[in-house]
């Protein structure tokens, strides 16, 4: 007013000065409707939002349920429920609805396919059928009604949403850049899927045993040999229709296994993934056989967002692995380490002596410094020395070595990397008198159980694995598929893990239908992991969301020829 | 058209009803029955004597925990979780205060049923989120332990699958008073009130 009133002295100059100030803001409003707002979000910014519950400013976002429960931060995220591909979930009877751009900027359909699986095959409680059951039809959202969605709880026929879904507090350019981040959200389709075909990897290097890479690349061809007789078979009656079969014509897709075979330095291996998955792109890569850590490979899956299921590897991606698009049996050798030290608590004196030799190759470097972290912290007061070999010259030298001089350790730890054989044959050879000595499970299969007898009486060996005594219903049905395709069951366990690992892809593929999204498969995948699909080589597999890890502890084992499969437990599971 | 939507109509009354009914039928005391999202029982439970580790590694005995003279309340929630659980310890988290002024003395207990997942560590980020008084104790513990506790409560989930757990939240007065066995999503109040209904039946409300 002040200002006005110094430059525009007289009355109908200042009011002049009002009408061209407000001739000139229409337009503005004009651009500037609240819907427009909403218009022009950062996805970036809203992928924030969705992950993690954080603001534009990297303030936790607030909400507060039906209920009046007030939630904020990552407890409020939504990809909490509706998980990161967008397609929602159901836990406790809970049915959380999809939210892609494409199923909420388009009117509803009545879609049962997309929840068969959810009104079929899930053990759900009645609510959870009734509601799955309610159309609750609507026209697309706009910005404005999807805003209004989100911070009232209604949806865009005024329908007040169930109280479990927060009613958030958003600012219109966070609003906004929510709704940037939703429009994209699974909004086309994952590479690696055409018409008729999807095309999957499998990845092996060429360092490995051959007569293992075979067991497992030929489980997994008999698998989509057979897996394609179906499908040919259901494509090829499409008006019969036994269990709804015919509704599901546009899933039933061909499997296209391409074999990668790397080789060389692991180094090099992410560069030849990448060259491989130019080539041709898969929707997923499923089960192989590694040589090496799987690091290299985890980065490529992680950097294409393509999920790899089960490989057969004991060197896992250990670090940032939840939510990473590798899934995996186990830690591998770093939880052997792990089990291992928890083990040895109360076994050892606590300021007792440990040596550990392990090579300096990944398969010795990986569980000794995973040992010699869990030591520190579980058995402070130990005296742990490690001692690091190149080769099985070096290795029995410090065997011996360690011994030598009248002192003895309380445990003498082992981690030959490759050279379990010659491990083996050292302490068969050496007769060490230490208390406690400790292999790796490789160890196992590189001795034949007639020939256990002649081990040393104080070896244990951590093992990750069921034990031979135990009882798993589901080997019956794999064994005789197995044996009615004229497979032969050479390596039992990783053939068994390979055929999980295409059963569980399977059994996701199932529930994704038509909706080729990798993130959903992750998904589906974590949900019926845990439906007892295990074939027992581990106690239990499960995973939950974001989990990556579906076994999670070992036994402690000792060598017991009497014994079934030539060797006994001598600890409960072991979960570190 | 017109008679496709006066069909759905229709299933919705059905649907309607037969919620209602449902919620009529297995409600007990408090609250206004026909407008809440959840359902109570009376049972009485006898949990396993295990010993279960707290999110400091501290090894506590369940019976210790639950078999005192103060009021407990339960709920069974995985640090991994991503519909219900964050939800069930949210409403703990709001009803602390107003729990402690009701009395002083009294125990909430979150125990996981991904026992194998949530090592003490997980568990105390978990627990971190919903800022837990001295009062609130997180548990894991063996899985077959953990079995046996949901066995216990007769929580155990459909297929063996963590998944398709419910949003259970059991309350007691004290040590051999029965449980309230509450089912679904309350809010702060509603927990007070079960929770001051559950004190008074047992005679222990304090003034």
């Amino acid at each position: 007013m002040q200002l006005a009133t110094r430059f525009f002295p007289s009355g109908m100059a200042r009011s002049r000065v009002l009408l061209v100030a407000f001739l000139l803001f229409i337009p503005t409003l004009m651009v500037a409707t609240p819907g427009d707002i909403l218009e022009h979000g950062d996805a970036e910014l809203g992928k924030q939002l969705y992950w993690r519950g954080a603001t534009a400013a990297g303030e936790p976002t607030k909400g507060v349920t039906g209920a009046g429960i007030v939630l904020s931060g990552s407890q409020i995220s939504c990809v909490s429920c509706h998980r990161p591909s967008g397609f929602g979930s159901s836990e406790g009877g809970q049915y959380v609805p999809p939210i892609t751009g494409p199923i909420l900027f388009a009117p509803r359909e009545l879609n049962r396919n997309r929840i068969f699986y959810k009104m079929f095959k899930e053990a759900q409680p009645s609510q959870f059928s009734a509601r799955l059951r309610e159309p609750r039809m609507r026209p697309a959202y706009t910005a404005a009604t999807l805003a209004r969605a989100i911070r009232d709880g209604v949806d865009s026929v005024d329908r007040t949403f169930d109280p479990e879904m927060p009613r958030c507090d958003l600012s219109d350019s966070d609003m906004a850049n929510l709704i940037a981040y939703l429009k994209t959200l699974s909004a086309t389709h994952d590479p690696g899927v055409e018409k008729d075909t999807i095309h999957l990897a499998t990845v092996v290097t060429d360092n490995t045993d051959p007569n293992q890479r075979d067991a497992v690349l030929n489980t997994i061809s008999t698998f989509v040999e057979w897996m394609n007789t179906r499908v040919a078979g259901n494509r090829s009656r499409p008006n019969f229709s036994p269990n709804y079969h015919s509704d599901f014509q546009n899933s039933f897709q061909r499997w296209q296994m391409h074999v990668w075979n790397l080789h060389g330095s692991p180094d090099t291996w992410t560069e030849q993934i990448q060259a491989q998955y130019k080539r041709q792109p898969v929707f997923a890569v499923v089960s192989g056989l590694i040589q090496g850590p799987w690091t290299p490979i985890a980065r490529f899956c992680d950097a294409q967002h393509v999920p790899c299921i089960f490989p057969n590897t004991e060197l896992p991606k250990t670090t940032d692995s939840d939510y990473g698009y590798s899934l995996y049996f186990s830690r591998g050798l770093e939880l052997e380490a792990e089990v291992l030290a928890r083990f040895l608590v109360g076994k050892i004196p606590g300021n007792g002596s440990i040596i550990q030799i392990h090579y300096d190759d990944s398969y010795g470097l990986t569980p000794a410094d995973a040992f010699s972290h869990a030591a520190k912290s579980q058995m402070p007061h130990a005296r742990l020395q490690s001692v690091q070999v190149a080769n099985a010259e070096e290795l029995r030298h410090a065997i011996r070595q360690s011994t030598e001089n009248g002192k003895t350790p309380d445990a003498l730890i082992l981690w030959p990397g490759q050279d379990l054989d010659e491990a083996v044959a050292d302490l068969r050879s050496l007769r060490v008198e230490v208390k406690i000595v400790s292999l790796p499970a490789g160890a196992l299969d590189r001795i034949p159980p007639d020939s256990r007898s002649t081990l040393p009486k104080n070896l244990l060996l951590t093992y990750p694995y069921d034990l031979p005594t135990a009882y798993s219903p589901r080997v019956f049905r794999v064994r005789q598929w197995m044996n009615s395709r004229k497979l032969a069951i050479t390596y039992p366990r990783l053939q068994f893990q390979t055929y999980y690992a295409l059963t569980l892809l399977q059994f996701g593929l199932d529930e994704i239908l038509d909706d080729y999204f990798r993130d959903y498969l992750i998904e589906a995948m974590e949900h019926e992991a845990e439906s007892h699909l295990d074939n027992g080589t581990h106690p239990t597999l499960a995973l939950g969301p974001g989990q990556r890890f579906a076994s999670k502890g070992a036994y402690v084992v000792k060598i017991a020829p009497t014994s079934r499969g030539g060797f006994r437990a001598i600890s409960d599971w072991i979960v570190p | 058209m017109g008679g496709r939507k006066g069909n759905s109509m229709k299933n919705y009354l059905v649907i309607a009803m037969l919620l209602a009914v449902n919620s009529f039928a297995t409600a007990s005391s408090p609250a206004d029955v026909s407008t809440r999202n959840y359902t109570a029982a009376k049972a009485r439970y006898t949990p396993p004597d295990v010993v279960l580790t707290d999110r400091h590694g501290k090894k506590v005995q369940l019976a210790n925990i639950l078999a005192q003279p103060r009021p407990v309340l339960l709920q069974f929630i995985f640090t991994s979780c991503t519909t219900i659980c964050p939800v069930l310890s949210a409403t703990f988290s709001q009803a602390q205060n107003d729990i402690a002024n009701v009395g002083k003395n009294y125990e909430m207990v979150s125990i996981s049923i991904d026992p194998e997942y949530d090592t003490p560590e997980r568990l105390d980020v978990y627990a971190r989120r919903y800022h837990p008084t001295a009062n609130w104790v997180f548990l894991t513990g063996k899985r077959d332990d953990i079995f046996r506790v949901l066995k216990a409560f007769d929580a155990l989930y459909q297929s063996d699958n963590k998944m398709y757990h419910r949003p259970y939240t059991f309350l007691h007065a004290r040590s051999g008073a029965p449980w309230v066995r509450l089912e679904g999503y309350l809010s702060v109040n509603e927990l007070l009130s079960e929770y001051r209904g559950a004190l008074e039946a047992a005679g222990a409300t304090r003034k």
